[in-house]
């Protein structure tokens, strides 16, 4: 039997570290329960960045998650970089190392968006003897997180809460369940996000994300720029209902608020936590007002200081 | 690796499939006019989108692949403007973006990490600088004949700088002071070799770029800056404390450090500088010593070391 979480502590309410927030979290040392840092945005520092990571590193667990993995990618898995991730890891010890069911980018290009698969057997095994690879070249297990899609594929035989499922399973990885995600992608894909929790391997789920999005009318994007909405609360409730409670992470990528702000967002989740479940369906996608154009959120980068 | 129960042959098949899909996908979405143009000008047309993917409820196929299409160049022109932001400033938001834009199809990532999407961005301005003000229409009567000029050197003294933030640094390593300079005997200069920090950079421009780049910084958000006229300038770049800094130099001092960098010989680093020194040798002899006194201040190097192998 699988143990709960991969054996992974349940690290508590964290928040995603951004530059923004360097000079307060040095300085205040906030009462967070950990960080999670975007891998590629430390990998090659040898500058601020990397030393801010170093001393939070020193008081807070952190946990490392990456955007440029591109598991399901058909170009040959970079073992550069993943070297470079693995000397990461063995200087920042994080708790575990993640990224996301998707692929960034074919024939060497990087588009530097999470682009979705075809959710078909051929793209499963695909996927699951790339993950093979990259947890026997780190030496641990991986975590894969369930992206926002926004168009689906004709070829796909089977639903994604289905193929992650048994991606998790087969390749023996965990899960980073980004509520959120589900919540974007039910509404981009017009399935009931309950059933996609419902579905998943509860022991197999490391970590959650939450994250807020931008509803467009037509569709939601996942925009990481404001609060969590209530529905996706709601699904936050019944995934902790079914995994006993795992470590839970907000992002906030765009238009970013002050730490304090973001913190308290994460806070939150303590209310979502009862046992006594009560399941609301997900409102429309109207019922938020729509925006007029919007970007999924820009993948995070450092900012320079000069005098 | 175990691939699970498939057979070989089927399993290259079917990557051959995915990585199809693939790069139709990405061509489609990175497409400059967008999704219809992209799947028109990819193999099987624009009927492809209909054909690949599916619809929702509320969005046909395009529309949803378009999502992606929207987002891509958006983000990077955005990272883009992150890494040039003076540049940004001086051509106005619409014209900044206009020659992100045509760089990001000349020149896509292909790197893990955005931190390198600007990299080749001033060697890409050099080069295609008459194309690109056509397309952008920011040339005019009135912005010179050396305009595109001072755009490179600004491109690349901005590239400098990013670069300087975030590699290697002298921070928690003991710098070279200027007493310990001091003690080191003329007889020794021959074969002492200064050893740059690892931050230590210096650039040549055409203009004076690095005053015309303050000025930006200082300008307010909507404003820019006059640019100045041609004339040829030195710039040294240092890190301290994970602040980038910025030295003007002379001809002269760019001559010193960059033999100094180059890990020449004090001394002959000393004749390069007099080379290059327009005025008397003992104008050159104080101008040396403040140059050293600022230098050791700004922690440009980490220490002494003899050429000679039979020296400690």
């Amino acid at each position: 039997m699988t143990a709960p979480r991969l054996g992974h502590a349940n690290l508590g309410l964290g928040v995603g570290l951004r530059t923004v927030h360097y000079q307060h979290i040095l300085s205040e040392h906030p009462e967070v329960d950990w960080f999670e840092v975007i891998t590629e945005n430390y990998m090659d520092s040898r500058g601020r960045p990397r030393y801010v990571l170093d001393q939070i590193a020193e008081r807070y667990p952190v946990v490392m998650h990456g955007v440029s993995l591109s598991i399901g990618s058909t170009d040959p898995l970079d073992f550069e970089y993943l070297r470079k991730m693995k000397a990461l890891a063995a200087g920042v010890k994080p708790g575990w190392i993640s990224d996301h069911v998707c692929w960034t980018g074919v024939a060497g290009i990087n588009t530097h968006d999470l682009l979705p698969l075809p959710l078909t057997e051929a793209s499963l095994r695909h996927v699951i003897s790339r993950v093979r690879a990259v947890q026997d070249f780190l030496e641990r297990p991986f975590v894969l997180e369930n992206p926002s899609s926004y168009v689906g594929f004709k070829d796909s035989t089977m639903p994604e809460w289905e193929f992650i499922s048994r991606l998790a399973e087969e390749a023996d990885c965990g899960l980073l369940l980004d509520v959120n995600n589900v919540y974007v992608s039910s509404v981009n894909h017009d399935f009931d996000p309950f059933e996609f929790i419902r579905a998943l391997p509860a022991e197999r789920i490391v970590q959650m994300h939450l994250a807020g999005h931008t509803n467009m009318g037509t569709h939601i994007i996942d925009t990481h720029d404001g609060h969590v909405i209530d529905p996706v609360w709601e699904l936050y409730r019944l995934a902790h209902l079914r995994t006993g409670g795992v470590s839970t992470l907000l992002e906030w990528d765009a238009k970013i608020p002050p730490f304090e702000v973001v913190h308290a967002e994460v806070l939150k989740a303590k209310q979502f936590m009862s046992e006594n479940l009560t399941v609301v369906p997900a409102p429309a996608p109207h019922a938020e007002p729509a925006a007029v154009s919007a970007v999924p959120h820009p993948l995070h980068h450092s900012m320079v200081e000069v005098a | 690796m175990n691939a699970g129960p498939h057979s070989s042959a089927g399993a290259t098949a079917d990557s051959t499939q995915l990585e199809k899909m693939q790069r139709w996908f990405q061509a489609v979405i990175s497409h400059p006019e967008g999704v219809a143009a992209g799947a028109a000008a990819a193999e099987g047309g624009e009927g492809m989108i209909e054909a690949n993917l599916t619809r929702s409820n509320a969005l046909d196929a395009a529309d949803r692949l378009s999502v992606y299409a929207d987002a891509y160049f958006a983000r990077l022109i955005e990272c883009m403007g992150e890494v040039f932001p003076m540049i940004k400033k001086f051509l106005g938001a619409e014209t900044f973006d206009a020659f992100a834009f045509d760089y990001l199809q000349a020149i896509p990532s292909r790197s893990y990490t955005l931190h390198h999407l600007g990299q080749q961005f001033p060697a890409w301005l050099e080069n295609s600088r008459p194309q690109a003000e056509e397309e952008a229409g920011v040339a005019s009567a009135d912005e010179g004949p050396d305009w595109p000029e001072l755009l490179v050197d600004l491109a690349r003294m901005e590239w400098i700088v990013y670069e300087t933030f975030d590699g290697p640094g002298m921070e928690g390593k003991t710098a070279l002071s200027a007493e310990a300079l001091g003690r080191l005997p003329a007889e020794a200069w021959d074969k002492a070799r200064l050893v740059p920090g690892p931050a230590l950079s210096v650039a040549a421009f055409r203009f004076p770029v690095n005053g015309f780049y303050t000025a930006l910084r200082q300008a307010g958000k909507d404003e820019s800056a006059t640019p100045p006229d041609a004339e040829p300038s030195w710039v040294a770049f240092n890190r301290r404390d994970f602040v980038v800094h910025r030295y003007e130099l002379s001809e002269s001092a760019h001559a010193l450090l960059t033999a100094v960098i180059q890990s020449k010989p004090l001394a002959e680093a000393l004749d390069e500088a007099a080379g290059a020194w327009p005025g008397a040798d003992d104008e050159l002899g104080q101008a040396l010593q403040k140059w050293f006194q600022d230098w050791a201040e700004g922690e440009f190097f980490s220490g002494i070391e003899s050429t000679d192998p039979g020296t400690a």
